[in-house]
């Protein structure tokens, strides 16, 4: 499945706007350990990530969340489980 | 030489019952007591297993007015108090009362107070709260209202070390009497932790399992949460004796390290410290050790750098030693934890009997222990370890004696 660009970028900027990054720092291909990202900022990416989507990450899928991309492919699954289309931008 | 430790009493309220005979006659065949929740509806939860205090009520302990000024956590601590008390034959009137000590440990305060009262206040709208939410959510309530039940003036306070907190008091208590400053002493901790609003903040950490708590498992998947409180009666070794009383076992050694690192990833380093502390405390070698009870919660982290502690500090002697995780069985109590983990080590040293890490199914090779598996070893060990490490990076390791 290949993520849609919307659905990435909007991703994006809740990683952007949750670690305060600059925007220009983080792409699809972007490992969190990269940016400096620990455990704990993870599990609140994740967290913004159920809240803005309004789906649940199960635990065991966090630790499999390592890279944007993981990102983008567990959110676009877990909404087309839901049968739901992404907020729109 | 300084004076020895002994402890002459222990109360235990856990997911077992109200006493220590209940925890003990569970660890001693292996038996978990977690089950489903009953205090709160876990509809929003991830989990749904706990270990709670079975059928506590306030009433059957204390008259309204003193039950109207308690959390439950403050309760839980008041009740295995009075069971260190009487089962220590201690006599706590006249001079004594002031040699004697009250340390105890919790890591979040009266959580079911605050809880009920907050969520009245934003939730349905009540204009006020009670006014006694303040002096039942301290952290020192439970240590209080211990001094004030047995009159106890000497020095009285609460630790808080996330769930080393039960070590770290226990241990700050044997310091006091081993140097004087205490004839006796009262430790342990207590929590009380099953509220929702706590619970589901322990859920948003993603390291509460959905089903059983399998230290050291291969397929180990997160902790249990438990409650309860553990109380010990410490007194000088030679005090005692010379009044006859029973001696479960002493306590001979405290370690403490900080991590200074991570906010709660475990750290293999932090924890090899405090043990070797622990030791060089107790003056004992790495190989006078037989047992561990470890701080085994069950979640992937602390258990595969528990594992690598261990065997950092003991090297070969590693596969002599028995390690065992209790929170298998009472769930991971938090600020009471360790101070359970200490009554069942207690415990493991007077009955010779080795409480197993329940719930095992396959080993894991990042833990390469001998976990003591599912059923129970009889073993008479002369010196075991119980290991406590806590959020923020807070080590406590104690080292006991049998007697």
């Amino acid at each position: 499945m290949i993520a849609s660009d919307a659905l990435s970028q909007q991703i994006i900027g809740v990683i952007v706007r949750v670690e305060r990054l600059p925007p220009e720092h983080v792409t699809i291909d972007t490992a969190f350990s990269d940016l400096g990202l620990d455990s704990l900022a993870r599990l609140n990416i994740v967290f913004a990530l159920e809240e803005e989507f309004k789906v649940s990450v199960p635990n065991e899928a966090v630790a499999e969340i390592q890279t944007v991309r993981d990102a983008v492919r567990g959110i676009e699954m877990l909404l087309a489980d839901q049968g739901a289309s992404p907020a729109p931008l | 030489m300084t004076r020895a430790v002994a402890v002459t009493g222990i109360g235990v309220v856990s997911a077992f019952g109200r006493a220590f005979d209940d925890f003990w006659a569970g660890l001693a065949v292996g038996r978990s007591a977690i089950r489903p929740m009953t205090a709160v509806a876990p509809g929003s939860l991830r989990f749904r297993n706990g270990g709670e205090v079975p059928e506590f009520s306030a009433s059957d302990y204390f008259d309204h007015r003193d039950a109207a000024q308690l959390d439950r956590f403050s309760q839980l601590a008041s009740v295995a108090a009075r069971e260190a008390v009487s089962s220590a034959g201690l006599d706590l009137s006249g001079e004594t009362r002031d040699r004697t000590a009250v340390v105890m440990g919790c890591c979040s305060g009266g959580k079911l107070s605050e809880d009920e009262q907050y969520c009245n206040f934003y939730k349905l709208g009540t204009e006020r709260v009670a006014p006694l939410t303040i002096p039942r959510a301290m952290g020192n309530a439970a240590a209080s209202q211990i001094s004030r039940e047995h009159n106890i003036t000497g020095p009285v306070y609460a630790v808080s070390t996330a769930c080393a907190s039960g070590n770290h008091a226990i241990g700050q208590a044997f310091w006091l009497v081993r140097n004087g400053v205490a004839d006796v002493a009262l430790a342990g901790g207590s929590e009380a932790p099953f509220t929702l609003g706590y619970l589901k903040s322990w859920d948003a950490m993603r390291i509460v399992s959905p089903d059983t708590c399998r230290p050291f498992a291969r397929d180990r998947r997160g902790l249990i949460l438990g409650e309860g409180a553990a109380v010990l009666v410490l007194e000088s070794a030679d005090r005692a004796r010379a009044r006859g009383a029973t001696i479960w076992g002493e306590i001979a050694g405290f370690g403490m390290s900080s991590d200074a690192d991570h906010l709660t990833a475990p750290s293999a380093v932090g924890a090899a410290r405090a043990m070797r502390r622990a030791l060089a405390d107790a003056g004992q070698p790495e190989d006078a050790i037989g047992y561990i009870n470890a701080h085994g919660t069950g979640t992937i982290a602390n258990d595969r750098s528990e594992a690598q502690a261990i065997r950092e500090v003991f090297g070969a002697h590693t596969s002599k030693l028995m390690v065992s995780a209790t929170k298998s069985m009472h769930g991971h109590a938090l600020g009471a934890s360790a101070a359970l983990e200490a009554a069942a080590t207690l415990g493991a040293l007077h009955h010779g009997i080795i409480p197993p890490t329940a719930n095992f199914t396959e080993p894991d090779p990042c833990c390469d222990l001998d976990v003591v598996p599912n059923a129970p070893r009889a073993a008479r060990v002369e010196w075991a370890m119980s290991n406590a490490f806590a959020f923020g990076g807070l080590n406590a390791v104690l080292v006991f004696r049998s007697i």
